[in-house]
């Protein structure tokens, strides 16, 4: 009744991993208003670092959608007959989530999504994200503490499946997101996501050039995606802003295609896609 | 799109099923419309337990009324229960009173009817008194006279010491009235030893006195 229904003015999205921070801003137009910023970081710089950037780019007080990044939190997926009444959903709902959260000692944070659209196997999703606490106060005092204002906090996987499902790629599909100290492959099917982590340091390959490295990867992400029966998937990240490295990928992977914002100017298109993936997000409160 | 915000459940005591947002949106819309509802139904109560007391209230005064009316009822019964009783009492002296003047009436009647009669009956003791000799006394005379068809009888016991008063007396009434009748003359002695004669004298006349012969 009083919820605020119309999208803020514009929408700024964080992404922090162990060695980048980035930032995007985007009007309720999903056009970008600044020119997004990157930069590298270390653990006990990165809090100066980010301020600098709020500042610097007259960010202080903005709306913020920020995420975990893959390793901060646990994703699970359950799956729910649409013939169950709504209390009795979100009573299943709430056991589930009571099973999961006693398995761990810490203090926990959690969010549930209900999809209510059947999927192709007439079951409705219920994707579950929990945190420790104290990880997501982290950044959040990180963030604040920054000047930012910070309204929304993702999840990294949910952030890549998301963008493929706001640019309506078909279901199923599969994201082969290459950072530059790892790489995930996500799969999505019918409301169902998995995930998996690679230890590849892109920089390192790229400073060192690596083939090895490189080819040792290749034939991972290969396994991996031949036993999730995962035959072609999209390429996302960083890795696309990197044009001879971005050849190899092509040549030795079965991608289908290549996932970039076309909002965002060229050579951030790679970098920026999880801060525009969660300033879409942000749009969608 | 896939909405997680993991900022939504640093409150602990938020429930699973306001972690859509649609959810809560519904959520916050039911509470409205139940604490609407709540109110509605509370004023609801509270009107009805007022109404209740208000009816209580006078259900009281009306039972304290008919309790009222019911000792007024009895007393009224009581007054004319009374006042029956005097009634009654009234009604049942009244038919006395009824009584004791058809009887006076009735008395009246038979004085006013036996008043013509007083003159012949009268005469007939005067008749037998003054006819009476000296030397004769009447003993035990009794007359009497039916009203239903104006019928006097005379009875009387005649004494003398003299055997011709007696018989002359006799013959002399008897001519003077055809309805006389005097019987045989018996002789008596008294305790004292005189010596007496007695007859009875009867005389029966049908309302004709008027025709004897004086």
């Amino acid at each position: 009744m009083f919820k605020r229904t119309s999208s803020p003015k514009s929408v700024v999205g964080v992404h922090i991993t162990d060695s980048r921070v980035r930032i995007v801003e985007i009007d309720k137009d999903k056009k970008v208003l600044k020119e997004p910023v990157e930069k590298e970081i270390t653990p006990q710089t990165k809090s100066d670092i980010l301020r600098e950037i709020v500042i610097g780019s007259g960010l202080s007080g903005k709306d913020t959608v920020g995420c975990l990044g893959v390793n901060d939190a646990l994703l699970k997926v359950k799956r729910y007959p649409p013939t169950l009444s709504k209390k009795d959903l979100q009573d299943a709902i709430q056991n589930w989530v009571k099973i999961e959260l006693s398995t761990t000692k810490e203090e926990m944070l959690y969010d549930v999504y209900l999809d209510n659209v059947p999927k192709s196997d007439g079951k409705l999703p219920a994707i579950l994200v929990m945190t420790r606490k104290t990880t997501a106060d982290e950044l959040q005092n990180l963030l604040v503490s920054s000047g930012l204002r910070l309204q929304i906090l993702d999840y990294e996987i949910v952030s890549i499946v998301n963008f493929c499902l706001e640019e309506k790629v078909p279901d199923p599909f599969a994201v082969l997101y290459v950072d530059e100290t790892y790489a995930l492959l996500v799969g999505y099917s019918a409301g169902n996501i998995t995930h998996y982590f690679f230890h590849f340091n892109m920089q390192e390959h790229i400073i060192n050039d690596d083939i090895e490295l490189l080819e040792s990867f290749f034939a991972e992400v290969r396994n991996i995606a031949t036993l999730n029966d995962i035959r072609s998937f999209y390429l996302a990240g960083p890795v696309i802003d990197y044009d001879s490295l971005l050849d190899s990928f092509m040549q030795n992977l079965s991608i289908l295609g290549i996932l970039e914002p076309e909002a965002v100017p060229q050579g951030f298109r790679g970098k920026m896609f999880i801060p525009y993936s969660l300033c879409l997000r942000g749009l969608e409160k | 799109m896939i909405k997680i915000n993991l900022l939504k459940s640093q409150k602990a005591s938020k429930a699973i099923a306001s972690q859509t947002a649609p959810a809560i949106e519904i959520k916050f819309k039911d509470t409205f419309q139940y604490a609407l509802i709540g109110v509605f139904f509370a004023i609801v109560v509270g009107g009805l337990l007022f109404y209740y007391n208000d009816l209580q209230s006078q259900k009281k005064k009306i039972e304290q009324q008919i309790a009222e009316l019911q000792t007024k009822k009895q007393a009224l019964q009581q007054q004319q229960q009374k006042v029956l009783q005097e009634k009654q009492l009234l009604e049942q002296q009244i038919a006395a009173i009824k009584v004791e003047i058809e009887r006076l009436d009735t008395v009246r009647d038979v004085v006013l009817g036996m008043k013509d009669y007083y003159p012949r009956f009268s005469s007939g003791l005067e008749f037998y008194t003054k006819t009476l000799p000296s030397d004769a006394w009447i003993n035990a005379y009794r007359q009497s006279i039916n009203l239903n068809d104006a019928s006097m009888s005379v009875e009387f016991e005649l004494n003398s010491l003299s055997f011709e008063t007696l018989s002359n007396y006799g013959k002399k009434i008897e001519d003077a009235r055809k309805s006389v009748f005097m019987g045989q003359i018996e002789r008596k002695v008294n305790q004292a030893g005189f010596e007496y004669f007695t007859t009875k004298v009867n005389s029966q006349s049908l309302g004709g006195l008027t025709n004897d012969k004086h």
